[in-house]
């Protein structure tokens, strides 16, 4: 166990390395100044952490004090559902490909050497597992401060550090549970081929409807902590038991997996680990690898339909989702996105929250709305073969996602129990969101402007959106927010069709 | 008065380049390069790496906005006619880019489609028969080699059969016999009134193309037809590269810049 501990701790500190060197501080270098460094940047980044959690808190608090009393009742109610979709939505993840995988060094060094399996397969779930847990830390610990500030800041500060640690061992859990049926597949190689097989999770999605006190447990639990109708982080307790159980059924199942099995499905993590820093450094570059990768193995399922001119880019575009089924499943961020600011106006939700918003559609990956786009616009030779504006070419494009994120916000917004004059103007809002969130992210891509400028995402959907939202709130009204979408919608749209 | 005009558009030629200039930030790629291309014409541009052929291509197919001159197809500039004229003037690069979701086939299907193209399956078929890529209709481009994806890329031109064919490198990828192939379709393209462009370090053996452009620095330092380029700069044969090294001998002596 050692040997494979040590290589992960030099493997760490080499990625640790990278990142200290930008900010000028040499690992190696053992100067006393250097090290007096060293501890200055620890103690800032610490600080800064505090600081900017501290702020982002007050800020949380002040939009939490205006939350309406149903609030509470609402993360009691869907916590536990968010909980087991996500669940799913990792199961399946892990069922796709093997859940412990290997880097090219690790073909050689871990792969081929006689260390007990179980050891690298422990230690890869863990190192799996570390960011999405502090992420979910925090994110909690904020709603936590939202939910609880009739507590004052005190009680705040104790609700989200409950929070915080409460989320630990259901996101542990969750992780562990997919890798669990990961390395059951592995195990098993009559099932590890079934193509299919990744689909299977989506069986526990009915599952609170038929057992709503087991599937729903992890998460009512936690809920109680964030809502501070509970102060006992013991009631994690069994959450904590039943994590243990599965961690010891992963080191059994681990110790049976056969290595050349997991080598052959680590070929693509093997290349994009080589890459790995370009992940925050270009992402899109790093982003653009990675389909490549992926797409040298892809099986290709159906044909390209037979249409002519423009049918053929929106039947191109509908293939493209149906082979990418994934994307499909991305498009619900977008989804969201609409629904949260259609439910602002129309609900009279407290206007600090448009600042939330605007952050949150921002930096909320949709890129999958113009995943075809983007292939189309980012590569100057298939561009050559498409003799038409870029605006046609983009509406064209993303029509299918277009349509689908408009269809599935009407659905969800149809089932909301809002006044019937509401109903028109909240779909026709809807339909105007999602064409802006489209015409943003397009827009993102091209040269705009006769000065060939290149507008980012983020720039262009805080104006676009939050123009439309800002009338909204200000006119107080969702037709204001329509005719303000319209407008800015017809202005980023000239801008694409001349780019 | 529309006597004058028709003869005026009879004498245009196909592509014509005034003075263009391109820059990377300070760097000058490109320096005042005029030249013009007829229908028709098999042209090789050559130089050194770094000469700024590439770029030149680029600039030419209007994937690069010059900072100085005038490109023209047809008598009108190609960036007042740039969508309407794709068809007619495709750029192949050293490694071209395919859509990640579609297979061989449907990258053919599908830009066929898109260009309208009605009776598109059999001179599909016929292209990636004559590339050797029959075998490889149903795979993903990603999977391919990378000879394997220029001559994807060189099926997709070709199919959309453009009047001016600008080829970036082509020769490089291709193994010895695909590359004769390949110079065996472009001269074909010649005989049929189309005009190509290809810029390359190497040539498949015993071709000559109509004529030649050299560049060094960012300059065409030298226009012409193998037979007059090898009387004008004393060069020991015809062939790409011993006309490329008297160029290159030829500038050095020459340019007063170089001389110590």
């Amino acid at each position: 166990m050692l040997p494979i501990l040590w290589l992960r701790f030099k493997q760490m500190q080499g990625t640790a390395n990278y990142w200290l060197r930008l900010v000028d501080y040499d690992t190696r270098d053992k100067d006393v100044m250097n090290r007096a460094y060293g501890l200055y940047l620890l103690g800032f980044m610490a600080w800064w952490s505090v600081a900017m959690w501290a702020i982002a808190a007050g800020f949380i608090a002040t939009i939490g004090g205006s939350l309406p009393p149903t609030a509470q009742s609402a993360v009691l109610t869907y916590t536990p559902f968010v909980v087991l979709i996500g669940l799913a939505i990792l199961m399946m993840l892990k069922l796709q490909s093997s859940p412990y995988k290997l880097s090219s060094p690790d073909f050689a060094y871990v792969g081929g050497s006689p260390v007990q399996r179980v050891v690298p397969v422990i230690i890869g779930f863990f190192g799996d597992m570390v960011l999405p847990l502090v992420l979910s830390m925090v994110v909690v610990s904020f709603m936590a401060v939202a939910l609880n500030v009739r507590l004052g800041t005190v009680g705040e500060i104790a609700a989200a550090l409950r929070s915080a640690l409460a989320i630990a061992p259901v996101v542990a859990l969750v992780w562990a549970l997919a890798w669990l049926v990961g390395l059951a597949r592995m195990t098993l190689p009559g099932v590890r081929r079934w193509s299919a097989l990744w689909l299977v999770p989506v069986v526990l999605l009915p599952l609170p409807f038929v057992a709503p006190g087991v599937t729903a447990w992890p998460g009512n639990m936690l809920a109680l902590i964030m809502v501070g109708e509970s102060a006992d982080l013991m009631i994690m307790a069994p959450v904590v038991l039943a994590l243990v159980a599965v961690i010891a059924l992963i080191a059994v199942l681990g110790d049976r997996i056969n290595m050349i099995d997991v080598a052959d499905e680590s070929l693509i993590f093997a290349k994009l680990s080589e890459i790995s820093n370009l992940r925050w450094m270009a992402p899109s570059v790093y982003l653009r690898a990675r389909s490549q990768f992926k797409a040298a193995a892809y099986k290709p399922i159906l044909r390209l339909p037979d249409a002519v001119g423009t049918r053929m880019l929106v039947a191109r575009s509908a293939l493209t989702y149906v082979r990418s089924p994934l994307e499909v499943l991305k498009l619900l961020i977008a989804v969201a996105l609409v629904q949260g600011g259609v439910a602002m106006l129309a609900y009279g939700l407290p206007p600090l929250l448009i600042i939330v918003w605007l952050y949150a559609v921002a930096v909320a990956p949709t890129s999958a709305l113009i995943r075809v786009f983007s292939a189309d616009a980012d590569d100057l030779f298939t561009r050559q073969f498409l003799p038409i504006n870029s605006l046609r070419l983009l509406l064209a494009d993303a029509a299918v996602p277009m349509g689908f994120v408009g269809l599935v916000s009407a659905v969800l917004w149809l089932l909301q129990p809002v006044a019937i004059e509401m109903i028109m103007p909240g779909l026709v809002l809807i339909g105007i969101l999602t064409l802006l969130l489209v015409l943003c992210r397009g827009g993102s891509l091209l040269k705009l402007t006769s000065m060939r400028a290149h507008v980012s995402y983020g720039v262009l959907a805080v104006i676009g959106l939050g123009v439309t939202l800002g009338a909204g709130l200000v006119f107080g009204g969702i037709l204001a927010a329509v005719f303000a979408g319209a407008l800015t919608s017809a202005i980023i749209a000239s801008l694409i069709a001349e780019a | 008065m529309t006597n004058h005009a028709e003869r005026e558009k009879v004498t245009l030629p196909l592509l014509q380049l005034t003075d263009v200039s391109y820059t990377y930030g300070s760097y000058l790629a490109l320096n005042q390069v005029s030249f013009e291309l007829e229908p028709g014409e098999l042209v090789v541009l050559a130089g050194r790496n770094g000469a700024g052929k590439t770029t030149l291509l680029r600039c030419v197919a209007g994937w690069n906005q010059i900072t100085h001159g005038h490109v023209a197809f047809n008598g009108t500039s190609i960036y007042q006619v740039e969508r309407a004229m794709r068809r007619n003037l495709i750029l192949i690069p050293d490694t071209p880019p395919f859509y990640n979701d579609l297979t061989v086939m449907e990258h053919l299907q599908f830009i066929a489609r898109v260009n309208q193209l009605a009776d598109w399956h059999e001179p599909a078929q016929s292209l990636l028969k004559r590339f050797g890529l029959t075998i490889n209709h149903g795979a993903m481009p990603a999977a391919l080699s990378r000879g394997q994806r220029y001559k994807l890329a060189l099926c997709m031109a070709l199919l959309v059969d453009p009047q001016i064919l600008l080829l970036d490198e082509p020769f490089g990828p291709l193994d010895p016999i695909s590359a004769q192939q390949l110079w065996n379709d472009l001269w074909a393209r010649r005989e049929h009134g189309k005009t190509v462009l290809l810029s390359s370090h190497q040539s498949p053996l015993n071709v000559r193309p109509d004529r030649y452009l050299f560049m060094e620095g960012g300059d065409l330092v030298a226009d012409g037809t193998p037979n007059d380029l090898k009387m004008a700069l004393h060069a020991e044969s015809d062939a790409l590269d011993d006309l490329l090294r008297a160029t290159i001998e030829h500038v050095e002596r020459h340019d007063p810049v170089q001389e110590p």
